[in-house]
């Protein structure tokens, strides 16, 4: 990924190469999130296929070949480095059964779980989970002082070099949310921007690598730069975010109001990515922070990383549709439509019930959901943004024209994620929509291997998903959701035959940063 | 963070982890690569070029294999084959010292329908070979240049046919009779045979004072025999039959030691009573009994598994070598590691609870810090003499498939500390900071079980590693004879039994060779920094052999040897011996050190018969007696086989 440095002042630059540092903390603290064997083995292969399988994974688990290790015979270790080895959800909830006033620390989302005190010398093992005495909690900005520290300084230093006043508000109040694990404040900061030249994704938000509870977040950062030409295509979007609420197939009490909420959308270039946002699936998208409160009072922030996009569509969707859709079909795909479908996606991250409720009570959604959440909330952004399409085209603010192109792009977007592996959130995801859109015959294999799609039947389909998985947002139905996963999680054999028709084709890039290297202004 | 030589942005194809990983090899050539040179595996009089199989497997392909069952009374040439699985030609490089017409003959076996033909230096011969029972056929005449190399390359493969031994001769008259005595390089010397019982592990101790090594054969139901050096039976246990509940696992641990300073190896021994306990027994070397027992350092039976070993550790700075006895115990869920003294009382114990394998299946006693003073290793757990953990990597490798498997403690780095150089399982080989359990490097090379290292290629100013690399193929289906409860034709029965012309091994059917399938394995040769130098061959043999290493040229240096092959300084092997590897040290007192290989017996169901353990020594060595210190004791009784 190129550095282009035209448009940005020479103190921008600074800035930048100061946040660049920040970002080469967190990839090293993320990896002690992440796998620390996995860690430990990178830095001394002598096996360079080794160190490249590492560099896109992030840890000895491949998560395009179904999260096997790349490195001797360890399955996936569900909680990573978050909790002790060998633990389960029922190891925490039978502990936090026995110890309620631990419970609020072992399912905060900024804690760390040992079955050892942390200052316990680094030679010493810590008892496996299911025999170990006492499970301990720590922040993570005690856990991880030695790395947020320094970025907390690499922060408050960029903010220094920054002339947008706003922009180094936030930064300072990002620093101060490094080292407090508060980070509210600073998520308002940075959702108040007025489309800043020069922005940072830096925090822990997402919770892809708790398999366990499902909450406990790892840290992803991202220098982005903004694309104008681009951000001010996305105003039409914007205008509508809190009819579009009000258009979603729910309940209205499940449609809290997002009236007045400016939220914002940004198109940017990503120089440089770290942590969970640097390793594994490259997105194109984001809607952050992911903090209910926000998303209450607030909203979020779309965020649509440019060249990532451009790189993927490329070089992976359009091939892709061409193998893969039949020939009549696979010119309706169209960079357009993709990039409508991500962006729809995106904007659906924010839409829908913002609280469960269970017994007449507002619970956190991901709480409630357990470890399915990831999964089911990417369903719910992919669908419900299909189904916001079609909207769109009924108010007439999108031509009709262009509703199969995006459905088409939808569906190729859909066979580019499941050639990336079934094992992370996306991709269970996207195999659930592909199954049920192939039940309710919106998608029809053909004889040659190819697919065709309904696209008469598509809306109606759409619509009933869509309900479907809103309702198991609102209701917080864990049960419901894991068996609606189990029952489409299989891969169809139509599927699978014709995915092997794209083998010469990446399923994914594999970014190396010009920023990294580059000598510093 | 690392930046790698990539293009800008780098596009990630869908090829599965297993399928990139086999890549690897031919991309980590960071160093100049190993260049093989033909080394004779048999006597060669002059006018006479003896090619025996083992000269083609450097470049064997992958579907061929070696060796197999051979039927039964059969004798073969270097008690070795090449099995031409698949249909791609193999070829080797001979030389030639005389120019003249050599005539061609062939020693080979097959099916029906197998077959296969001979290119001398590119001319095919018009015989047809490696069909049917076992023969010797005289082929073409073939005018050779000497001075030079000439290629000998087998064709027209029908699988599977197996050759033995090729000749070229300018000898007309020469007779299969002839090759007998041209078996292995000449430097080699078989010194004694021995017809042992199946063992699960022998050892080797002096357990009369008479200065010579006696044989400890525990066998595959427990019971134990030992063997004096002359081959005649001392005494044996038999151990009581196996209770339902007791799964008797992989491992019968025990290990001679002179714990009393009596100048007579004692023997330390895990035993089961007949009630179902288990028992930590010393007893008298000379006769099997019973000096003291205390109970196994474990919980009561049933297990998940047992995986048992023992081994001595110098722990006291002012001892003259081991004083302390170490037992591992690996019940599958429980596993400890206790030391006890001289008289069985309990030293200390580290026990945890985890998987089976967790912390491997070997005891490494090891003055890693020079202190005079053993630490010893677990896996991945570094204990010092009072049983206080040194470093731990547990946080690395928790799942218990990953432990270190085989250990080489040697200074790789030249810093004059020993670094730790493992098989660690599927993580590959992987070095490692003795004294802190830093990783230094790691690489690839399939399932490592063995290990060694050391100054073995010719002109390297640095040390190399060198892995057994582990495959798991597709198993070859067993002839109906060879079925589970099936008596092996021809296979000798018990201890006592008189030595077979097939070397000990198991028989394959009458007509042909029955090739095993299953575990095979390669050489992964590393430099000091992990950088892959070569494989050698170019696919796996089938087996899961062994390292030795010792002074076999009385010289004072180490050779390496494993499998059936010596280790060249160019990184090829000769084959050496008629069977695998099994321990190295001077045995009968020379000064330099022999070989111990040990086959056949099979053990399991269909097996049976009998082991045959021989000792090799180099034919040039003049005997000059050394003194086997206690540094050369504790080698000898700590030996392990997986």
């Amino acid at each position: 990924m190129p550095y282009m440095r035209a448009g940005l002042t020479a103190r921008q630059q600074q800035m930048i190469a100061k946040l660049a540092d920040a970002c080469h903390l967190m990839d090293t603290l993320y990896w002690h999130q992440s796998d620390l064997g996995g860690w430990a083995v990178y830095h001394v292969t002598a096996n360079p296929l080794m160190e490249q399988l590492f560099a896109i994974n992030g840890s000895r688990w491949d998560l395009a070949d179904r999260n096997s290790p790349i490195l001797g015979e360890e399955p996936l270790v569900p909680g990573h480095e978050l909790y002790p080895f060998g633990t389960t959800s029922a190891v925490i909830e039978k502990y936090a059964a026995s110890h309620p006033e631990l419970k609020a620390a072992l399912y905060n989302p900024w804690t760390v779980v040992r079955s050892a005190p942390i200052d316990l010398a680094p030679a010493l093992s810590q008892p496996v989970a299911s025999v170990a005495e006492h499970l301990y909690t720590y922040p993570y900005h005690e856990a991880y002082a030695r790395w947020l520290r320094p970025m907390a300084a690499d922060l408050r230093a960029a903010a220094k070099l920054s002339d947008d006043a706003a922009f180094a508000h936030y930064l300072n109040l990002r620093a101060q949310a490094l080292l407090t694990d508060d980070y509210y404040a600073s998520d308002v900061a940075w959702l108040d921007l007025k489309n800043p030249k020069v922005d940072l994704i830096f925090a822990p938000y997402e919770t892809y690598l708790d398999g366990v509870l499902g909450v406990k977040t790892s840290y992803g950062g991202a220098i982005l730069v903004r694309n104008e030409a681009e951000s001010r295509k996305l105003y039409l979007y914007r205008k509508q975010e809190a009819a579009m609420q009000q258009a979603l197939p729910i309940p209205a009490d499940d449609r809290p109001s997002k009236e007045g909420q400016a939220t914002p959308m940004e198109v940017v270039d990503a120089p440089l990515r770290a942590g969970d946002l640097h390793y594994g699936y490259q997105a194109v998208a984001d809607n952050l922070p992911n903090d209910p409160r926000i998303h209450a009072e607030k909203g979020s922030k779309k965020i649509f990383f440019k060249n990532f996009m451009d790189a993927r569509v490329n070089n992976v969707v359009l091939p892709i549709a061409g193998k893969m859709l039949s020939a009549e079909q696979t010119k309706d795909v169209s960079g357009e439509g993709y990039l409508t479908a991500v962006i729809l996606h995106e904007i659906s991250h924010g839409l829908g019930p913002a609280y469960a409720q269970i017994d007449s009570k507002q619970v956190a959604i991901n709480e409630a959901i357990g470890p399915a959440y990831s999964g089911l909330e990417e369903a719910k952004a992919d669908v419900t943004g299909i189904f916001l399409a079609k909207w769109l085209v009924e108010q007439k603010l999108l031509p009709a024209a262009e509703l199969n192109g995006i459905y088409a792009s939808y569906v190729a977007g859909i066979f580019r994620t499941l050639r990336f592996g079934t094992a992370e959130a996306h991709g269970r995801a996207e195999l659930m929509e592909f199954n049920v859109l192939l039940e309710q015959k919106a998608i029809s294999p053909g004889a040659d291997g190819r697919f065709t799609i309904g696209y008469a039947a598509m809306p109606a389909a759409i619509a009933a998903l869509d309900k479907q998985l809103l309702l198991f947002e609102a209701k917080g139905d864990r049960a419901g959701v894991e068996a609606w996963f189990a029952k489409y999680d299989v891969m169809p054999q139509s599927l699978s035959q014709a995915l092997e028709s794209t083998r010469d084709i990446p399923i994914d890039i594999s970014p190396v940063f010009a920023l990294s290297s580059e000598a510093r202004p | 963070m690392k930046n790698l030589s990539l293009p800008s942005v780098a596009l990630l194809f869908a090829l599965p982890a297993s399928m990139v990983l086999a890549l690897s090899g031919s991309m980590t050539l960071a160093q100049k690569p190993l260049v093989l040179h033909h080394h004779n595996a048999a006597h060669q009089p002059p006018g006479t070029i003896v090619i025996p199989a083992s000269d083609f497997y450097l470049n064997i392909p992958e579907g061929d294999s070696n060796d197999g069952r051979f039927p039964a009374g059969t004798w073969f040439f270097n008690n070795n084959t090449i099995n031409l699985g698949v249909v791609d030609d193999v070829a080797t490089k001979i030389p030639v010292k005389e120019s003249g017409v050599y005539h061609l003959f062939v020693r080979s076996i097959g099916t029906p329908t197998s077959s296969f033909h001979v290119k001398i230096g590119g001319k095919e011969d018009s015989g047809t070979y490696g069909q049917g029972k076992l023969a010797w056929q005289r082929g073409g005449d073939f005018a050779l240049k000497g001075g030079g190399e000439v290629e000998v390359r087998l064709t027209s493969i029908h699988p599977r046919p197996s050759l033995n031994v090729l000749v070229l001769t300018r000898n007309a008259a020469f007779k299969e009779d002839d090759l007998k005595a041209l078996e292995l390089p000449p430097e080699v010397k078989l010194l004694h045979e021995y017809t042992i019982a199946p063992s699960n592990i022998v050892k080797f101790g002096d357990v009369d004072g008479s200065g010579k090594y006696a044989i400890l054969d525990i066998t595959n139901d427990y019971s134990t025999i030992m063997y004096a050096n002359d081959g005649h039976e001392l005494w044996r246990w038999d151990a009581p039959p196996t209770s339902r509940d007791d799964p008797r696992g992989n491992e019968a641990a025990g290990i001679l030691w002179d714990f009393h300073h009596t100048g007579r190896d004692e023997l330390a021994q895990w035993r089961e009573s007949s009630d179902g306990k288990e028992w930590l027994v010393l007893a008298d070397g000379r006769t099997g009994n019973v000096i003291k027992q205390v109970p196994w350092p474990a919980p009561p039976l049933p297990h998940v598994d047992n995986n048992y070993r023992m081994a001595v550790a110098k722990f006291h700075k002012d001892s003259d070598g081991p004083d302390t006895l170490l037992v591992f115990a690996d019940t599958g869920g429980w596993i400890g590691l206790t030391a006890y003294d001289k008289d069985l009382n309990q030293l200390w114990q580290h026990a945890e609870h985890r998987l089976k394998d967790y912390f491997g299946h070997y005891i490494y006693p090891y003055d890693i810090n020079g202190d005079g003073i053993d630490e010893v290793m677990i896996s991945h757990l570094c204990l010092d003499a009072n049983g206080k953990e040194i470093w731990n990597d547990a946080k690395y490798f928790e799942d218990n498939h990953d432990h270190m498997d085989a250990m080489e403690f040697f200074d790789m780095n030249g810093d004059g500390k020993p670094e730790l150089v493992v098989g660690q399982s599927d993580a590959g080989t992987m070095e490692y900071n003795a004294q802190t359990g830093a990783i230094l490097w790691q690489n690839q090379s399939d399932h490592t079980q063995q290990i060694t290292a050391g100054y073995i290629l010719a002109n390297s100013p640095t040390p190399q590693a060198v892995a057994n690399g582990r495959t798991y193929g597709a198993p070859t289906p067993r002839p109906a004879a060879l079925q589970p409860g099936a008596r092996l034709a021809g296979a000798a029965a018990g201890a006592g039994a008189a030595p077979q012309p097939g070397f000990g091994r198991q028989q394959g059917p009458a007509d042909q060779i029955a090739i095993s399938g299953g575990l095979a394995a390669q050489l992964y040769w590393f430099d000091n920094r992990g950088r892959l130098l070569e494989r050698w061959p170019s696919n796996p043999l089938n087996g899961n052999p062994n390292f030795v290493r010792g002074n076999w040229y009385g010289n004072g240096k180490r050779t390496f040897f494993w499998f059936r092959f010596k280790l060249e300084p160019d990184g090829n092997g000769t084959l050496f011996f008629k069977g695998e590897v099994y321990h190295m040290f001077d045995f009968d007192h020379t000064g330099a050190d022999q070989v111990i290989t040990l086959e056949g017996g099979g053990g399991g169901p269909g097996g049976g018969g009998s082991q045959t353990l021989r000792v090799y020594g180099n034919a040039n060595v003049v005997p000059h007696p050394k003194k086997c210190d206690a540094e050369c004791r504790k080698l000898i009784a700590n030996h392990t086989h997986y």
